[in-house]
């Protein structure tokens, strides 16, 4: 017999028993959903993290001091002599509450606040809506004290955001507002609105942080990242003569970084979803066990014609696998469809690959011939007197 | 063709032990007509599905065609029925979700027949037993004596060299019965060993050769021309 035939055979049995057959796949189609979902939507997600952190700047280089006290001034214009420097700013960050004197809302709001050089703008994309950035004029602590705001820092403090010229209050220090930044919501990566952008020196005073922690460097392109990083960690490793002096994180490292976590992600959440696919499996194999009950007169019909064994085994192995798959494809268009609606609703690029869709069709079949094998074994184990007999 | 010696068929039945065969020995040669007779419980049956290889006896030896099959495995006896033998039951036994022609295709599918050749060897068949344009009915669109010459077909379209008919015109009405009788003599005149099982001993009287079977045992042996045989 061959497999064409068990085919056509199979899809007969399904055919005559349509609901039957319809709710059995229901279980696979979840699942096989249900996985295939699941990897998508964290692989859009992985993606759009990714894509978020190029935005930010994909040649930039974080260097952290680790084994020293503070990263000198003096550090800082070596490290700028080096090849493949586009621009450098030391960087400084911590929380904090912050007024204004003449607040519409009476409570202070919180804010992030980040020292920085006039070059920080060069690093990373500092999208302005009104006023300007720091200048190398402010670096020098020369100017009143300055502030770049988010937007909603903008909004607690005064309700609106067209706040230059006005005045904050952090931390007993006062502030002219020179620049709003451009509204980004709220990402992934965090609250980019609550953001007070200052000089780094400023920063320092107002933090009570006597040294320098970080140095946000940005690379000419992103093919020397990782020669400049063996550079800067040579660099201070030969002039405090120690080895490990400062550590360096790149974009790769961190674009690596988030790809190894969503992997993680995948894995554990395929392995949850993968769950109800082993519940679809368990109801494909309870109701061919029915069948088999079902037809075993018709078992021994086709024995005493002269079926063997292995040709009652493919066609009940084919009929499991047959529902399995057409619940895995099923499935698999559930998946296009959701996935069409949710990247409307969340607004992130989801893709789903060949890869998965490959994926959640092989689990399909798999779980047919797992779930598909003890009944197509019973079945054809029956013996031909005893199955005739039954009515 | 067929040589059955003591065989013996014994079933435990709650923890009793029935002999339902208990020591026949038979030779059935080629192009015979026989019937077997015996009332219920007399182990006919059990006869029929040992000569039909659908079981095998405790027992003894059944020599078919010259080889003892007593100790052949599954695969080998499905081989042997595909093959060589043709089965009529009482109840017909077709596939009730597949067309006449479909099942009478069933055999040839098992033998590993190509398509094109199946389907003309099964409206062949169909057309021995006068139901050519019914190929496409299902069975319950047939009258149980078109049912029964649906089974006649799917029996006959593998030529076997023998056919096994159990009780074939139990479930017919007497003008239907007259028939199927009609087709299995035509069938044997043709050179096909045929075997009816019955108790019906009206049926009976169209074979050549009557055996009576009683308690497990062969009570009677017309003999191949009818004739009481030496036991």
């Amino acid at each position: 017999m061959n497999l064409m035939q068990a085919l056509k055979m199979a899809f007969k049995a399904l055919l005559s028993n349509k609901m039957r057959a319809i709710l059995t796949m229901l279980g696979v189609i979840i699942g096989v959903f249900a996985v295939t979902t699941m990897v998508t939507l964290v692989d859009g997600a992985a993606n759009e993290i990714v894509s978020e952190i190029r935005n930010q700047g994909s040649n930039l280089v974080v260097v952290s001091r680790r084994r020293i006290y503070t990263i000198t001034a003096q550090d800082m214009k070596a490290v700028r002599e080096l090849d493949g420097i586009a621009a450098l700013s030391p960087y400084v960050s911590f929380g904090t509450m912050v007024s204004s004197r003449y607040a519409v809302q009476p409570e202070p709001a919180y804010a992030q606040i980040e020292g920085v050089s006039s070059d920080y703008n060069l690093i990373r994309n500092v999208e302005l809506q009104s006023g300007r950035f720091l200048t190398a004029f402010d670096d020098e602590g020369n100017s009143q004290d300055v502030a770049v705001i988010g937007t909603k820092v903008a909004e607690t403090l005064f309700g609106r955001q067209d706040v230059l010229g006005e005045t904050l209050l952090i931390r007993g220090y006062r502030f002219t507002i020179i620049g709003v930044l451009e509204e980004q919501g709220t990402s992934l990566l965090g609250d980019s609105d609550s953001r007070i952008l200052m000089p780094f020196s400023v920063a320092q005073r107002v933090g009570g942080i006597s040294v320098t922690q970080q140095l946000y460097i940005s690379a000419e392109s992103e093919d020397i990242i990782s020669s400049l990083t063996s550079n800067i960690r040579g660099y201070f490793d030969r002039a405090y003569n120690m080895t490990g002096a400062v550590s360096t994180s790149s974009m790769t490292q961190i674009t690596q970084m988030v790809g190894q976590v969503m992997n993680l992600m995948t894995i554990l959440l395929s392995a949850i979803a993968g769950i109800s696919l082993v519940v679809g499996g368990i109801g494909i194999m309870n109701i061919m066990l029915v069948s088999v009950a079902e037809r075993t007169r018709e078992i021994g019909i086709r024995k005493a014609i002269g079926a063997k064994r292995p040709a009652i085994l493919t066609q009940f192995l084919i009929e499991a696998v047959l529902l399995t798959f057409m619940g895995g494809l099923l499935g698999v268009g559930l998946t296009y469809g959701a996935t069409a609606i949710l990247e409307n609703i969340m607004d992130i690029a989801l893709n789903v690959t060949t890869g998965v869709v490959i994926i959640g069709l092989s689990f399909s079949v798999l779980v047919g011939v797992l779930f598909g094998m003890y009944p197509a074994v019973k079945a054809s184990g029956l013996h031909p007197i005893d199955a005739l007999r039954r009515d | 063709m067929i040589e059955l010696k003591d065989i013996r068929k014994t079933y435990a039945l709650g923890g009793e032990l029935v002999h339902a065969l208990d020591g026949v020995s038979l030779s059935i040669g080629e192009g015979e007509f026989m019937a077997i007779v015996g009332p219920s419980g007399s182990g006919k049956s059990t006869l029929m599905n040992i000569l039909g290889c659908l079981d095998v006896p405790t027992s003894g030896s059944y020599l078919f065609e010259g080889k003892d099959i007593s100790s052949y495995r599954s695969g080998h006896l499905a081989d042997i029925r595909n093959r060589k033998i043709g089965f009529i039951f009482q109840g017909f036994n077709l596939l009730p979700k597949l067309s006449a022609l479909e099942n009478v295709e069933l055999p040839l599918i098992y033998k590993g027949m190509f398509p094109a050749r199946r389907v003309q060897a099964a409206n062949e068949a169909l057309e021995a037993v006068g139901l050519k344009d019914r190929a496409r009915h299902k069975p319950s669109q047939l009258s149980g004596g078109q049912q029964q010459r649906v089974a006649i077909a799917r029996a006959l379209v593998t030529r076997p060299k023998i056919i096994l008919a159990d009780e074939p015109t139990g479930n017919l009405d007497s003008k239907s019965g007259a028939e199927v009788m009609e087709l299995l003599k035509q069938l044997n005149s043709e050179g096909t060993t045929v075997v009816l099982i019955t108790h019906d001993n009206e049926v009976a009287r169209s074979a050549h050769r009557i055996i009576r079977i009683f308690d497990g045992k062969i009570v009677e042996d017309t003999g191949v021309d009818g004739k009481e045989a030496d036991a």
